[in-house]
């Protein structure tokens, strides 16, 4: 069914899977609700409760109006995850938005303590921040509006931990894992939220094979959070926020925090299995530990961040930032901190442990940074970015194309590709999709670029801050220059938004999205 | 409870790699979670995290060795 040839129809199907997201979505603060109790803070399970009923009855009621539409195709799949991510942002803001006018207004009946009204919370009574920092947590980013972390009450430091956790697998993800609908209508709304390889043959087996790595895996990370040091509610929260490489983090200075060197390197393999895809960690589990090496994009998630690392620890060492002169110890601050920054960062995980990297480290090491946050790592993965095997494809078959110049037109050539054997037309099918994404992910930067820099202090910021931001949104990031904040311009949150989300849908979708409705407003025809 | 309640925890472990120690630990770590809470840092405690912690490349490990 196309889009032209059914608006109402088309318009059934996405109300009818969006409905469905919504229900999935509920399930969320519903289950936070165990989380505030704990804690005794009795005041916010109303605002929870709030925030699971409206979805839910929302969603109930579109899928139920609409429960016979016709299953999505490839174009609808790109609308729904469009929409969806964009409706589960603006749903996931209801907490932060409903608890900071709770702390505010204080209606009595509910005894919020007065500590709890802090300028921190209070920033979240602006809808703008509530939905930043909601679609920062679901896409993984971790850029924040949060000042100080540690001041918020333990409810909402749960809930940024918990979207950044669901949101590092997927809101769709979610949805068919938890309402299984088995049929090409779950692979399409799959592929459509940036996935595309398969566990098992059916997209709910492989869904839900997903979730077991993510919680088994998850389990294991706090277990080790927790024995490097980090007190238990700490290991739960950055578990789930490095193990999702989004980034939060519940303590004021992220990692920096803790100035542990223990907990800085027993958070890079964390962040590494967020960053490796989940049908090599089944692969591995089940003994065909081979794959490590075997698979072109694992060899190269580990070699890419080997390099990154001994590239950003030559340059932290050789500009004296750690220490002017070259001494065991200020080579082992540059690795330290240098290793764990560049696996944040293509990890796009985004916690922080230099203490600014906005002025304290030169240029050279932020563009090293800026690399990292750029490629990504593994298609698959939790992570942002153009992605490590697009980044190879392009360099690949850019070989391969100038190669074929000295070959003989008659000569019969193949293009390998992870093992595959690809002809002249599967090559050029790869080339292409790799280019397209890629090209598009630049132009969308220079725009962010150029939005950034009309509303930010660029007397305070450098043009290479300002791009940094820019990447870190955009690639799902979250390290910062110290741009980001409450207090910025509202245009420049927009547009940040606006990054993020692109950032995690791969841009496509959300084009398509914007291209149907200005059709639909009639734009154009 | 609804038939979705009773079937999501069986489901969950039907998905994950035909192993039944691997769903032992994936079972274990709530309760170690709990203890960690409950009980805060002990020797028990840190023997029981440790062991959570080596036993899932230990028998991956293993695994590998076997095949």
């Amino acid at each position: 069914m196309s889009w032209t040839g059914s608006r109402r129809g088309s318009l059934r199907t996405i109300a009818r899977d969006l409905g469905r997201i919504l229900q999935a979505l509920s399930v969320m603060p519903f289950v936070s609700v165990l989380v505030s109790v704990a804690w005794g803070e009795f005041y916010a399970v109303p605002v929870l409760v709030v925030s699971g009923v409206l979805p839910l009855g929302i969603g109930l009621a579109l899928a139920r109006r609409y429960a016979d539409a016709a299953d999505p195709g490839k174009l609808h799949g790109m609308m729904i995850a469009a929409a969806g991510w964009l409706l589960v942002a603006v749903f996931g803001a209801v907490p932060f938005l409903l608890l900071a006018w709770l702390a505010a207004l204080d209606p009595g009946v509910l005894s919020v303590p007065a500590s709890v009204d802090t300028p921190t919370l209070a920033a979240f009574r602006d809808p703008l921040n509530a939905v930043f920092e909601s679609m920062s947590g679901f896409t993984g980013t971790g850029l924040t509006m949060t000042v100080h972390e540690d001041r918020l009450p333990a409810t909402l430091q749960w809930w940024r931990s918990f979207v950044e956790w669901i949101g590092g697998v997927g809101v769709i993800v979610l949805t068919t894992a938890i309402l299984a609908r088995p049929g090409s209508g779950s692979l399409t709304l799959y592929e459509s939220e940036a996935r595309s390889e398969k566990i098992h043959p059916s997209v709910v087996s492989t869904v839900r094979t997903i979730w077991w790595i993510f919680i088994l895996f998850t389990f294991a990370s706090i277990a080790l959070l927790w024995l490097a040091g980090m007190p238990v509610w700490d290991a739960i929260n950055h578990a789930m926020t490095g193990l999702a490489t989004g980034g939060f983090s519940v303590t004021d200075e992220s990692i920096a925090t803790y100035d542990s060197a223990v907990i800085d390197f027993a958070l890079v393999p964390v962040m590494t299995l967020g960053s490796i895809a989940f049908p090599i960690h089944y692969l591995v589990l089940r003994g065909d530990v081979r794959n490590l090496y075997a698979d072109l994009q694992t060899r190269w998630v580990f070699a890419f961040f080997a390099l990154g690392t001994a590239l950003l620890t030559v340059v932290l060492a050789l500009s004296g930032v750690y220490g002017a002169a070259l001494t065991p110890a200020t080579l082992f601050a540059a690795f330290r901190y240098g290793a764990f920054q560049f696996v944040s960062a293509a990890s796009c995980a985004g916690f922080q442990t230099a203490e600014s990297l906005g002025t304290r480290w030169p240029a050279g090491a932020q563009l090293t940074v800026t690399l990292g946050m750029v490629v990504g790592a593994a298609a698959g993965s939790t992570v942002g970015g153009i992605k490590l095997i697009r980044a190879l494809t392009l360099v690949k078959g850019s070989i391969y194309r100038i190669q074929g110049v000295f070959y003989p037109a008659t000569a019969v050539r193949r293009f390998r590709l992870d093992g595959r054997v690809l002809s002249d037309v599967e090559a050029a099918r790869e080339f292409e999709e790799a280019a397209i994404v890629s090209f598009l992910w630049f132009v969308f930067l220079v725009v962010g670029l150029a939005a950034l820099l009309a509303t930010v202090d660029t007397q305070q910021f450098t043009l290479e801050n300002v791009l940094f931001e820019i990447a870190s949104a955009q690639g799902n990031v979250g390290l910062s220059t110290g741009i980001t904040g409450p207090a910025m311009p509202a245009l420049a949150k927009v547009t940040l938004l606006f990054n993020m989300w692109i950032g995690r849908l791969e841009i496509i979708p959300v084009l398509v999205l914007l291209r149907a409705l200005f059709a639909r407003g009639g734009a154009y025809a | 409870m609804t038939r979705l309640d009773r079937e999501a925890p069986r489901q969950l472990l039907a998905a994950g790699a035909p192993d039944d120690a691997l769903d032992a630990l994936l079972l274990a770590g709530p309760g170690l979670v709990a203890l960690l809470v409950l009980l805060g840092r002990t020797p028990l405690t840190t023997a029981l995290a440790a062991a959570y912690v080596l036993a899932l490349p230990a028998y991956v490990a293993a695994r590998a060795l076997d095949r």
